[in-house]
């Protein structure tokens, strides 16, 4: 067929109508102009169907469009984020409180050039803006610059003052600043920023990256209603016993989640700029301290764990040990042989150093080291410290290690380690941050269960019968361990400046929670017949937390009667092996 | 079959003018959705904005020293002792009120009632 039809094709195509009526016509005419007529009709039908193919998508489109609602709810989703863009992501608490937010505020600037009296603009600005001066503004105003800034951040009411003066040449900026609503609660965790919302400190600065590229917020493992406790008892504790500063923690020892992590003094993130470099630093992960005998925790566990004693052992405390120059002591000497069990509930120092010995310090070291004791602590702050070990670590400072001088740890290390003392055995990462329902906590075993139940059982003796009975909160099972050490002052220890602290757990039966509390220099007052010990100043703190964050926890007060002799046994059973032993020694000799 | 022809022309004409004009409204509505649908964005992220201040006050004004002090004060409450304390589970069912004249003498006489105990009676 010959598409290239001849140029006068359309005449024939237009006269074809009169053709068509007459059928049969068509073999009158000549075969060329019948193949002209086949030509266009076949050009009209591949046009007619393209055009109608064409029609019908776009009908079909339109059909679709109108009719089904797919389209609207895309456009309609495409900006459902829930959290506003700020500039900065919001730091909650596990339950959601705000604990740093950016909010939107105006900032006061002037254009020198076009304000006219700079004198009486300054007047009517001093008389609205407390905290700037007539001079300052005046001479702010007279620089001849074309932009100063007034007062950054003012409040929603100075604003609306300065824009009722209508001053031309003042103008307002909007910015955003950080805010913290709580206050001095949880400062050192949260941290704070610089005036353009960089972090500085805390979590602020160590999730600086997270909280400008996300608008997310970053959730906390705090409880803004634990901390608030915590930190109201230390400063009660300070105020009552005079002490230069506090520090506590309150961990779970499960998850290895941080409830509350305080340090006194403190300060405002909002006015960071203003506060001493001694309230802003955080005792709790950033402050070393040599803990004194909590540390009979971690001696007792390795040496009971290890084989190297049993809780049928004992040591002849009544004689110091001399190294050196050097003499381990008790506070309270008991002069006898002292069973395993009662070398911690009655903390010898000389009892826990001869465990150490025997256990050796390639094994201590190992011990500490599985419990995270001796590398900076893990949790999300830049405000860490590694802590100060010997080194050499020769025997003499295994001696000294048992009973927590000679090593300088911070309270957060100390507070997890215990958490996997008492946990069942498992070392389990400290976390600042919320864990989710379903994350799973991966430990690692440090502890066989066993001793983790003889431990528990101990703690437990101690706050019953031990130097820690001041920490019995009713019904709550509080266990746990005394610490009092004296400060190091220009390489000597001080006997009259120390650190008293606890470090305990509930309820014992089944541990959820671990506390520490640490004072620093507290002083001995007449309630306490002038002791400034753990057992006086830090046992009757722990015990306050315990009695107001346990219900908020959900740990319910046992019922009465609850504990039988469950722990009790230990020590009774032990007495009287330890007779048994120290019958058969002197056999032996 | 010779009218429908005749009558092609014109129907499709009216049917175009009838589309063009359908998809004319169309583009207009959709035109004045889409500004809706900004102002109403902007709206949201107004409100969005508004709503995180007032949690940031709600949090200033719910600090936990905050809210001790007024309960104190103000609602006169006091810190329970932990001796207060007894779970939910622990407290003796409620009795329909029906069960009144049943109840009379002892707890005992209704089917499922419990003693009432002050130390949560049923811990292991």
């Amino acid at each position: 067929m010959n598409f290239m039809a001849p140029k006068n094709a359309p005449e024939h195509v237009h006269r074809s109508p009169p053709v068509a009526r007459h059928p049969g016509a068509r073999e009158s005419l000549s075969g060329n102009k019948a193949a002209a007529l086949e030509i266009g009709r076949t050009r009209l039908l591949v046009a007619g169907v393209v055009f109608a193919l064409a029609f019908t998508a776009i009908g079909g489109r339109l059909i679709d469009l109108s009719l089904s609602n797919g389209a609207a709810p895309r456009l309609a989703q495409s900006q459902a984020s829930p959290h506003p863009f700020t500039g900065r992501a919001d730091i909650l608490d596990r339950n959601g409180v705000i604990l740093a937010a950016n909010v939107p505020t105006a900032s006061l600037y002037a254009e020198p050039r076009l304000i006219r009296d700079p004198g009486q603009v300054a007047a009517a600005l001093e008389k609205i803006l407390p905290t700037v001066t007539r001079a300052g503004i005046q001479a702010k105003l007279a620089s001849g610059r074309s932009f100063v800034w007034i007062k950054r951040n003012l409040t929603p009411r100075e604003h609306h003052e300065i824009n009722r003066l209508g001053i031309p040449g003042l103008n307002f900026r909007r910015e955003v600043q950080r805010v913290y609503p709580n206050g001095n609660l949880a400062a050192h965790v949260i941290g704070f920023t610089n005036v353009d919302t960089e972090g500085l400190a805390g979590i602020e600065r160590s999730f600086n990256d997270v909280l400008k590229d996300s608008a997310a917020p970053v959730r906390l493992s705090l409880d803004v209603r634990v901390q608030h406790i915590l930190t109201q008892e230390l400063a009660a504790t300070m105020k009552e016993f005079d002490a230069i500063a506090a520090t506590g923690v309150v961990l779970d020892v499960r998850s290895g989640e941080t409830l509350a992590m305080s340090s006194l003094p403190d300060f405002d993130p909002g006015r960071a700029g203003t506060a001493s470099s001694n309230a802003r630093f955080n005792r709790a992960s950033l402050g070393l301290y040599e803990m004194g005998s909590v540390f009979k925790i971690f001696t007792t566990a390795q040496t009971l764990d290890s084989g190297t004693v049993t809780l049928n052992d004992g040591y002849d405390t009544r004689k110091p040990i001399r190294v050196g120059r050097f003499a381990i002591t008790d506070f309270k000497p008991k002069n006898r042989w002292l069973s395993v069990p009662e070398i911690f509930i009655y903390s010898s120092n000389i009892g826990a150093a001869l465990m150490a010995r025997d256990a050796g310090t390639t094994a201590q070291k190992a011990f500490l080291s599985e419990l995270g004791l001796t590398r900076a602590p893990g949790i999300e702050l830049s405000e860490v410290s590694p802590p100060l070990l010997p080194s050499p670590w020769r025997d003499i400072n295994t001696l000294t290690i048992s009973y927590g001088h000679g090593i300088a740890v911070s309270p957060i290390q100390v507070a997890s380690a215990v958490g996997a003392v008492v946990n069942g055995g498992e070392m389990i990462p400290t976390t600042l941050l919320k864990r989710g329902a379903g994350d799973p906590v991966s430990g690692r075993r440090v502890i066989s269960e066993s001793t983790s139940r003889t431990m528990r059982d101990l703690m437990r003796l101690v706050v019953r019968q031990g130097t820690g009975r001041k920490a019995a909160a009713e019904n709550f099972l509080v266990g746990g361990k005394t610490g009092t050490s004296d400060k190091l002052v220009n390489g000597r220890y001080a006997r009259n400046k120390r650190l008293a602290s606890f470090v305990g757990a509930f309820p014992m039966n089944d541990p959820r929670y671990v506390i520490l509390i640490m004072v620093d220099e507290p002083k001995g007052t007449k309630k306490t017949y002038n002791y400034a010990t753990g057992g006086w100043v830090a046992a009757p703190a722990v015990r306050n937390v315990v009695e107001r964050i346990a219900p908020i926890l959900g740990v319910m007060p046992a019922a009465e009667g609850f504990e039988t002799e469950s722990s009790e046994h230990l020590l009774i059973k032990t007495k009287a092996s330890a007779q048994q032993a120290k019958a058969q020694r002197i056999a032996a000799n | 079959m010779g009218g429908m022809r005749r009558m092609a022309v014109p129907l499709s004409i009216v049917a175009t003018l009838a589309i063009a004009m359908m998809l004319f409204n169309l583009k207009q509505r959709v035109g004045s959705l889409e500004k809706e649908l900004t102002q109403v964005n902007r709206d949201i992220g107004d409100h969005r904005e508004t709503i995180h201040v007032l949690r940031s006050e709600w949090s200033f004004l719910n600090q936990p020293a905050r809210i001790a002090e007024q309960a104190k004060n103000i609602l006169g409450m006091e810190r329970i002792p932990p001796k207060r304390l007894i779970r939910l589970e622990d407290l003796p069912v409620r009795v329909p009120s029906d069960g009144i004249t049943q109840i009379a003498g002892s707890p005992q006489a209704v089917p499922g009632a419990r003693v009432p105990t002050i130390h949560g009676g049923s811990r292991p």
